[in-house]
């Protein structure tokens, strides 16, 4: 049976979208990140992307993935105010280029899933749909 | 901007000394573009609200700071089910333990005070499990990880396939553990200062002789009973054992009747030679041997259940093993 988005638990959506967005939202920083930028100018173009992340979430994040080789920074001054600017480290890019294929054989796997024609309908479920649709 | 100053500094308190400069430089610069992207938008300095509404966006500052942290657990989620049973187990085992030492009491010095104080300390005792167990469980999870013990296990050290799912909750079981053991002590204490039972009616009636010959029966009827207990909390899926406890449960209960029923004076009045007491006496006695008899009679039909039971259950472990070879 559909449910509608109205219709199923918003927190049950809301926790399964953020699992969701957990992983890829790496991808995301790592992408980015190829061309060097500062944390604001980061979100800001993640955002117009559409990937809305927020500052708890991003800071954290490009610490993590600095102490782990992925990213390396530096302080620069610009429009009169210290910036940390960050850029994709070469182990960084090796480590997207495996995500990303990663990603892209997850994404097939699930077309194809979805694409897969759907089981006919039972005898009980279409006795069911025959009451329904009665007057 | 004293208010974002004042959310900055709380930010770093919360953070880690290392790195803690470092990321209130970086936080500063995010909030400061914030708030020039806002002003240059409205064409005005934010008001008050306006910087507190972009503060709560950012979040509670302990929360935040807490996001720059390693996630840590003090036991590990993959081993939290085994240290919970572990906790569960000892913790009913212990109360178990406080339990008959105050029926022991109770049952020698007949000091029903000290027996329940045995029981009330069991609250402090729990605790004390819980440090303990808990500080184990620390240990063992680093050890663990060190060992890869769950990478080791064998499928066929799993426990054997249960007939019926157990009858009762957890928690159900525990409160019949916890209540069977208080009321064990009760009846046993009860049994030899009788106020505890007969309440003031104790200076008119009281237990005959029989019931004091009875006394290490009723002693091992509790001792069972909790055993019957902790079984249904320690291990519910063993259907057989069970069975077999309520079985012997059931059938010294029936041999303690039995002497109650072939007993002359199941009461007694306090004060002996009044003739109207005398016939109230006989009248209760009737009244109580009556109830022995049904009480006699629904254990046996019960027990010849439990017995029926325990044979299917065994006839169709050998059918289905039958099968099996």
């Amino acid at each position: 049976m559909l449910h509608t988005v109205d219709t199923a638990n918003p927190e049950i959506l809301e926790n399964l979208r953020s699992e969701l967005r957990r992983g890829s939202l790496i991808v995301a920083v790592l992408a980015e990140l190829r061309a060097e930028q500062y944390g604001y100018t980061l979100r800001k173009s993640l955002e117009e992307h559409g990937i809305a992340i927020d500052e708890g979430t991003l800071y954290p994040l490009l610490r993590r993935l600095e102490i782990q080789g992925l990213l390396t920074s530096e302080w620069r001054e610009q429009d009169k105010r210290n910036k940390r600017f960050y850029r994709l480290s070469p182990q960084g890019n090796v480590i997207l280029i495996e995500l990303l294929l990663d990603w892209e054989n997850l994404s097939a796997s699930i077309r194809a899933i979805l694409q897969r024609p759907e089981p006919g309908p039972t005898s009980e479920s279409a006795a069911a749909s025959q009451v329904k649709a009665a007057p | 901007m004293e208010l974002i100053d004042r959310y900055l500094q709380s930010v770093k308190m919360a953070l880690p000394k290392a790195e803690r400069n470092d990321v209130i430089r970086e936080l500063t610069d995010e909030v400061l573009s914030q708030v020039e992207e806002k002003e240059a938008a409205l064409g005005r300095p934010l008001t008050e609200d306006e910087q507190v509404a972009l503060l709560k966006q950012l979040g509670h500052p302990l929360l935040l700071a807490g996001r720059y942290r390693k996630q840590r657990y003090l036991i590990d989620p993959s081993i939290f089910a085994i240290y919970w049973m572990v906790l569960r187990l000892v913790l009913v085992v212990v109360f178990l333990a406080m339990a008959v030492a105050a029926i022991a009491v109770a049952a020698t010095r007949q000091d029903l005070g000290k027996a329940l104080g045995i029981l009330f300390r069991y609250p402090f005792a729990a605790l004390s499990v819980f440090a303990w167990v808990t500080l184990v469980f620390v240990v063992l999870d680093i050890i663990q990880v060190k060992l890869d013990f769950f990478g080791k296990w064998d499928p066929r050290t799993l426990p054997k396939l249960t007939k019926r799912e157990p009858k009762h909750s957890m928690s159900e079981s525990i409160a019949a553990l916890v209540f069977g053991a208080m009321a064990g002590v009760w009846w046993l204490v009860g049994l030899k200062h009788q106020f505890l039972i007969f309440g003031p009616g104790v200076f008119v009636v009281h237990f005959g002789p029989i019931w004091q010959t009875l006394y290490p029966l009723f002693f091992v009827l509790v001792i069972v009973d909790m055993v019957h207990h902790t079984v249904n909390v320690v291990r519910p899926a063993w259907e057989k054992g069970r069975v077999g406890i309520r079985v012997l449960y059931r059938a010294l209960t029936l041999l303690t009747l039995y002497f109650l029923i072939n007993a002359k004076d199941l009461l007694v009045p306090t004060k002996a030679g009044d003739p109207n007491m005398q016939a109230v006496m006989n009248g209760l006695n009737t009244a109580v041997h009556i109830a022995v008899i049904v009480a006699a009679i629904v254990t046996a039909a019960r027990m010849a259940w439990d017995v029926y039971d325990l044979l299917g259950r065994r006839a169709s472990n050998g059918k289905r093993a039958a099968v099996s070879l």
